[in-house]
């Protein structure tokens, strides 16, 4: 397995908030916000991660940048540990407004990223700047205003524009458009898309919108609570989900409302057995071996692969 | 037979700002009918929680509101003194936040929420024994697997479905005729949105009491409302029952959330794009407020446009509505 991007057995630990007293007697708990992940991302593809909230979907993408510190595993660039100082991966967040100096302008905001890097001199600057403007669809009179001039859509283009400053191969987006107006979000969605083409950007795509992360990824990977669940081609795995969680979560595009959505709790990191399969206690296929370990991956079609005990060790 | 439970009349907010008086809900007007969820449908700065909460007297105090009527089950709610609707609200009109952390007591048992609401609505005497097995009942038909573990937590020992499924719960406990429900599914995860949402159905159809579903989602406003209102820029621009609409939506507005909703359930290369975004500030009263987007804009346009009546279908803002088949949006 080599990408462009690869995540190696990647751990990410997080100390879960403990009393005063066990903290005094030493006694912390800890979870693995990721646990064991290992993931390959080909050069100019768009993989979406899909997973609910504290599956460890922005977690994984934070350890790649260094935002998190890796607790075991690595991540590699072209089969090298990623060097961060050098932009080549570059991250943009949910909310543009928070991610963007409130006191800088729009021209101020990118052209750092530019000077620090040393792809504009002071001559170059300014051509520089309404160049990448141009590519996210802003014109040159954006230049001079706050963030606060700028709408929800402008604002995360600006967002996109200041990360393609420094010339990123890697593109992260964390929930990128969930935030934007739904007349707004094509438009963004559109945009990353033709700037995949246009960058020779591969894309990292951070989601919980199903229908978001079919039309814009070409393969997805499945989170849930640290474990990766399932990754396959979109296509494949929107056709025929072999994980049953993935069967569960993508039952909920179904809109005869075939399938009911379980009300069963869901795993809880602190306090249930962690070797056990994370889907455990709302598994309809349960048996005694995933309550024993959290299975390995099987593969279960063309580059399609699912960690779970009802498909054949053997079967590739 | 049906039976309109609220009707509103031209109703009118503004909010008074430092420069000028700004208008966020224009000449509203719309019913729902008893038993019936009305799907409300639009995007920040469009009017849609300005225009619910206006119904529940529930605004900033720099805000006025100017409405011919708001009538509820026949009785103009809009001229009643504050104190007389205070006593509506809460047992006859209630609403359900996006937020559920946020609406509740955070040092206050569920339990002790249950005893609030029934002492208030069932009076200080009633049997304290009577309100928690009352309040166990209706936990139950939320979904809530054990409901006299429930009433013994902190809200914040939930997870957020479990308290938004808890609200809901306990906004029923009180059994109002009109929920407003404001964006309930916009925070949380699919699995517990698509819970939520088969809760709603099951409650609509357990219950006589009627909905509006506020919501940006095209998609979930088809799944639970049996009519749909579209609000842009303060103005309804489009309304009817929610199969003629998703159907054929007549205003450019309408066509583009429709379109895109419906290629986002299928597999295109590139989305329909409504090109802009939403103004804010004063729209000016001459021209029609989504002609900066519209891709059907003409001269005619500049005007201030009205609602009229297209055949089967219900209302538009455009003058273009109703002319030709061209409107037909396939999935």
């Amino acid at each position: 397995m080599s990408g462009l991007l690869d995540f190696h057995d990647v751990v990410v630990t997080f100390a879960a908030s403990a009393g005063m007293m066990s903290r005094l007697r030493g006694r912390t708990t800890s979870f693995n916000a990721v646990d064991h992940v290992s993931l390959s991302v080909a050069r100019g593809e768009i993989l979406g991660i899909v997973g609910e909230s504290g599956s460890g979907k922005t977690t994984i993408c934070k350890a790649a940048l260094g935002l998190h510190s890796v607790a075991g595993g690595a991540v590699t660039l072209d089969g090298k540990p990623a060097r961060l100082s050098d932009g080549t991966l570059q991250m943009v967040f949910q909310d543009p407004l928070s991610s963007l100096n409130p006191r800088q302008t729009i021209a101020e905001a990118i052209a750092i990223p530019l000077r620090l890097h040393g792809h504009a001199g002071r001559g170059s600057m300014a051509e520089a700047i309404d160049a990448l403007l141009k590519d996210v669809g802003l014109g040159a009179q954006f230049r001079n205003r706050f963030p606060h001039e700028l709408s929800g859509g402008q604002l995360q283009r600006a967002a996109i524009a200041r990360a393609l400053a420094t010339n990123p191969r890697v593109l992260f987006a964390d929930e990128a458009v969930s935030k934007l107006d739904v007349s707004v979000r094509a438009q963004i969605l559109n945009l990353l898309k033709r700037l995949r083409d246009s960058h020779d950007l591969t894309i990292v795509f951070v989601t919980h919108d199903l229908h978001v992360a079919r039309f814009l990824c070409d393969r997805i990977a499945i989170m849930y609570f640290g474990k990766l669940l399932e990754f396959g081609p979109t296509r494949a795995v929107y056709a025929d989900p072999k994980h049953p969680y993935t069967q569960e979560l993508l039952g909920t595009l179904d809109h005869e409302r075939k399938s009911v959505a379980s009300t069963r709790d869901v795993f809880n990191p602190l306090t249930d057995d962690r070797r056990a399969c994370r889907y455990l206690n709302r598994c309809p296929h349960a048996m005694a071996a995933c309550a024993e370990r959290h299975p390995d991956f099987r593969g279960t079609g063309p580059g399609h692969a699912t960690a779970c005990y009802l498909y054949e060790e053997a079967e590739t | 037979m049906t039976e309109t439970l609220l009707e509103v009349n031209d109703l009118n907010v503004a909010f008074r700002l430092a420069s000028a008086n700004l208008t966020v809900s224009s000449d509203v007007s719309f019913s729902v009918d008893r038993g019936k969820v009305l799907g409300l449908i639009g995007e920040s700065g469009s009017g849609k929680t300005v225009t619910s909460k206006a119904i529940l007297r529930l605004l900033p105090k720099n805000a006025s509101l100017e409405a011919k009527a708001i009538r509820f089950k026949g009785r103009d709610i809009s001229t009643l003194t504050e104190a007389e609707f205070n006593r509506l609200r809460g047992t006859e009109l209630a609403m359900i936040f996006q937020d559920p952390v946020g609406s509740f007591n955070p040092v206050k048992t569920i339990g002790w929420h249950f005893r609030t609401v029934g002492k208030l609505h069932r009076g200080a005497g009633a049997p304290r024994g009577e309100i928690m097995k009352e309040a166990k009942e209706v936990l139950a038909k939320a979904d809530i697997a054990d409901p006299e573990n429930a009433l013994r937590k902190y809200p914040h020992q939930m997870s957020g479905g479990m308290l938004q499924r808890c609200l809901i719960a306990l906004v029923m406990f009180s059994k109002p005729s009109l929920i407003v429900a404001d964006e309930p599914t916009t925070n949380l995860d699919n699995l517990v949105e698509r819970q939520i949402l088969d809760l709603f159905d099951k409650l609509r159809r357990e219950t006589d009491a009627s909905f509006i579903f506020i919501t940006h989602d095209m998609t979930i406003a088809e799944m639970i409302s049996d009519s749909v209102i579209v609000m842009y820029a303060g103005q309804i621009v489009e309304q009817g029952p929610t199969e003629a609409l998703m159907r054929r939506p007549q205003h450019p507005y309408t066509q583009g959330l429709v379109r895109t909703a419906r290629e986002l359930e299928g597999e295109v290369e590139t989305l329909t794009e409504i090109s802009g975004e939403i103004g804010t500030g004063v729209h000016p009263e001459n021209r029609c407020r989504f002609a900066p987007r519209c891709p059907l804009y003409e001269k005619a346009c500049d005007h201030a446009i009205a609602l009229r009546p297209v055949e089967g279908h219900g209302l538009v803002r455009c003058i273009k509505a109703g002319q030709g088949a061209a409107n037909e949006v396939t999935p």
